[in-house]
């Protein structure tokens, strides 16, 4: 006893020898680094009150317009259309509010998806970065998806059929909802409701709920889960197809107990799940804002508000395309979901993905232990519309060779994060292409900054939105890269975005309102006008049950 | 007559004053938050999150009687709460056999202490933190903590033995 008492103060004293100091060149040098993070997160971070700490990028994408050191845009909200306003001959309607006539490409470039209907009611939605094409059919209407993916619900057809094509498989329905994916090696369907019919050359398999069916041997079997998890209705799909595969079931059983229904692909559970009031004081035990965290097979939120957690939930997982989540809104619900402080902590049965369990996961349990209760919603909104002023503009595009590289996203950056930050430094000297740095660090009497390093007009549209009360579209019509650096002075407009309140306050810097900047500097014209805007708005929520 | 007391309520710091602040307080900070997650990347959020607490509070802390007590106790919080979030589920399993002179255990022997020290009530993590990592004596660890230097000893020694009976429980299950 005495010997196992003497060895474990032995071994405590030497666990805590082994405590690593640091050295003043570590101090030195993470002095800088900690002070510039601070600095830029009190002028262009969080909107208050869902503030974010900073947090590597792999855990608070959706704090990285607060946190990261320089706020990087890469990617593109682009709106290519073939506008008809009016057209009689129309056969969709966009949910940008454009009309498309038969024989149109529709593209949902950049990071968003896109929803289009058409004039039978069938809807049809575009994951990012896909391009279709409405063409006519002998009985209908054809949907070529050239590439990228959609998920249709197609309405009854009273006498011919709606059609997907792609390069090697041509899907037929007559009422049904389901996914085709165009990919490089081959095409994928997958039904969610419904009866579908798929030709692939000679051969034709009747699909049911459930069912995947992929032209190429070399594409894996994902999980109906995954292959939805793009999808911002994802919760609305999973049921759909629950109630379908329950129906499909009940038939079967009826047909003969020799038959078994296909197995639902159910959301991952939690197993354990702790919501408890904190304070924001770090020296209180628990206290202090944290952020959101994804580990395996658990979530965590260290005390921040209710609304991060819903932002997280629903506008960022829900809907991995959308890189700048500041621009669709969340409304409604009482006070005290941006003010009272929570830490979540869920284990999840199993091993989900991080993106499920910050999606369908987070959201199950928001609805199951704050009642919450919320919708989506497209609708006509009130934006901006970049046009070149009167003058023409008065930046030039970049030459191939003023291009130095591209920004890696930080997404498929396999790389360290020394090795990221490394980079990072000398980035924005290098002059490389594809980023947008908004500065600089908030100082009293100073005016607010951007750079945009080797950018197309739709990614500079993009950077802009995260900087304005309104989203951004591009209608210059321009093309190329360019390089340009606006001064302005923040001011309401630019409030609740990447210039914080914080700085609205300050004594006036003598710069132009971001309006004239953009006119003086650029040689362009922000227009008021209506157009599409994506929001949520939560209709009922309540204070966490007990553990 | 009657007597109104002012209560002077915490100012949020000047940009200048902040930044004295910072520049004063940051060694500790750091020095606390690595010393306990041993891991830069990890240091710099705790040391981010105590400063920019400062500044965005609505309610700032009262820095003019205690700061140094203050940073302390911020700083060893936030990253036992980095702990706690690490280490929770490994926790609430079974506490695996290590040996302590096998190097290749070490590691996850300190995982398992830094879990334990993350368990102990908010004022006893900080003072084994503060007397073991920054070799504090009693009387400075009194002060920052705001209490009695007996109370503090008591503390230590409850600390401490509460750790080695986990070691060697940990040791009696290796032998069984």
């Amino acid at each position: 006893m005495k010997r196992d008492t003497k060895t474990g103060g032995k071994i405590l004293d030497e666990f805590f020898a082994r405590a690593p100091k640091p050295s003043q060149e570590q101090l030195d040098a993470s002095r800088p680094r900690v002070l510039e993070r601070l600095e830029l997160r009190n002028t262009a971070i969080e909107p208050e009150p869902a503030g974010a700490v900073y947090h590597r990028p792999q855990y608070l994408r959706f704090a990285a317009i607060a946190a990261i050191a320089v706020i990087l845009v890469v990617g593109t909200i682009a709106f290519f259309r073939l506008p008809h306003p009016g057209v009689a001959s129309a056969v969709a309607e966009a949910s940008d509010g454009l009309h498309y006539r038969l024989g149109d490409i529709v593209r949902s470039n950049g990071s968003s998806g896109m929803f289009v209907k058409l004039a039978d009611t069938s809807r049809i939605e575009m994951r990012a970065h896909s391009e279709l094409r409405l063409e006519s059919a002998q009985d209908g209407i054809r949907i070529r998806l050239n590439s990228g993916g959609v998920i249709v619900t197609a309405a009854k057809q009273r006498t011919g059929h709606l059609y997907v094509q792609t390069k090697d498989v041509l899907v037929s329905v007559v009422g049904t909802v389901f996914l085709v994916n165009a990919e490089e090696e081959g095409s994928r369907v997958a039904v969610i409701q419904g009866e579908v019919r798929v030709q692939q050359g000679a051969s034709e398999k009747k699909l049911l709920p459930g069912d995947q069916v992929a032209t190429s041997p070399r594409m894996v079997s994902v999980p109906m889960t995954q292959e939805l998890s793009w999808s911002p209705n994802l919760l609305e799909h999973l049921a759909l197809l629950q109630q379908s595969l329950a129906a499909l079931g009940a038939a079967l059983q009826q047909a003969g107990p020799a038959i078994a229904a296909p197995e639902a692909p159910a959301i991952p559970k939690w197993e354990a799940v702790s919501i408890k009031p904190c304070s924001p004081d770090p020296s209180v035990r628990g206290g202090g804002r944290g952020g959101l965290y994804v580990r395996p097979a658990r979530l965590v939120m260290s005390c921040m508000p209710v609304m991060f957690a819903i932002k997280d939930a629903y506008v960022r997982s829900a809907a991995e395309v959308l890189k700048q989540p500041a621009s669709v809104s969340i409304s409604g619900g009482p006070g005290w979901i941006n003010s009272d402080l929570y830490s979540i902590e869920a284990k999840a049965e199993g091993r989900p993905k991080g993106q499920i369990m910050e999606g369908p996961m987070l959201q199950a349990l928001l609805e199951d232990r704050f009642k919450l209760k919320i919708r989506r919603e497209v609708r006509e909104v009130l934006v901006y519309e970049l046009v070149v002023d009167k003058g023409g503009p008065k930046i030039e595009p970049l030459k191939d060779e003023d291009c130095s590289s591209k920004f890696i996203d930080p997404a498929q950056d396999e790389r360290s994060p020394e090795e990221r930050r490394a980079e990072l430094k000398t980035f924005f000297d290098s002059k490389a292409c594809g980023a947008t740095r908004f500065g600089p660090p908030h100082e009293s009497g100073k005016p607010a900054q951007i750079d945009f390093y080797g950018m197309t007009f739709d990614d500079i549209a993009s950077g802009l939105r995260v900087v304005l009360d309104r989203d951004v579209i591009n209608k210059t019509g321009l093309t190329g890269l360019y390089h340009f650096h606006l001064t302005f002075q923040p001011d309401q407009t630019t409030a609740n975005g990447v210039f914080h309140a914080v700085a609205v306050d300050d004594t006036p810097t003598g710069a132009p309102s971001i309006f004239k900047a953009i006119q003086e500097q650029m040689g362009m014209r922000l227009d008021s006008a209506k157009g599409p805007g994506e929001s949520f708005i939560i209709e009922s929520i309540e204070r966490p049950t007990e553990n | 007559m009657s007597t109104v007391t002012v209560f002077e309520v915490p100012r949020k710091p000047h940009p200048e004053q902040f930044r004295q602040i910072f520049e004063q307080y940051y060694d500790l900070v750091y020095r606390t938050a690595y010393g306990i997650l041993r891991c830069e990347e990890d240091a710099e959020d705790v040391v981010q999150s105590v400063f920019y607490y400062l500044l965005r509070a609505e309610r700032p802390p009262d820095l003019t009687k205690n700061p140094k007590g203050y940073f302390y106790r911020a700083a060893v919080n936030l990253s036992l709460r980095t702990i706690r979030t690490r280490e929770r589920y490994a926790l609430t399993g079974d506490i695996e056999r290590f040996e302590a002179t096998d190097s290749g255990k070490t590691e996850e022997l300190d995982q398992h202490l830094w879990a334990a020290i993350a368990e102990l009530s908010e004022t006893a993590a900080q003072i084994v933190i503060l007397r073991y990592i920054h070799n504090c004596s009693i009387e400075e660890i009194a002060k920052v903590v705001g209490t009695t230097r007996s109370t503090v000893a008591v503390s230590l020694f409850r600390s401490r033995a509460r750790l080695r009976k986990l070691i060697r429980a940990s040791q009696s299950g290796g032998e069984s």
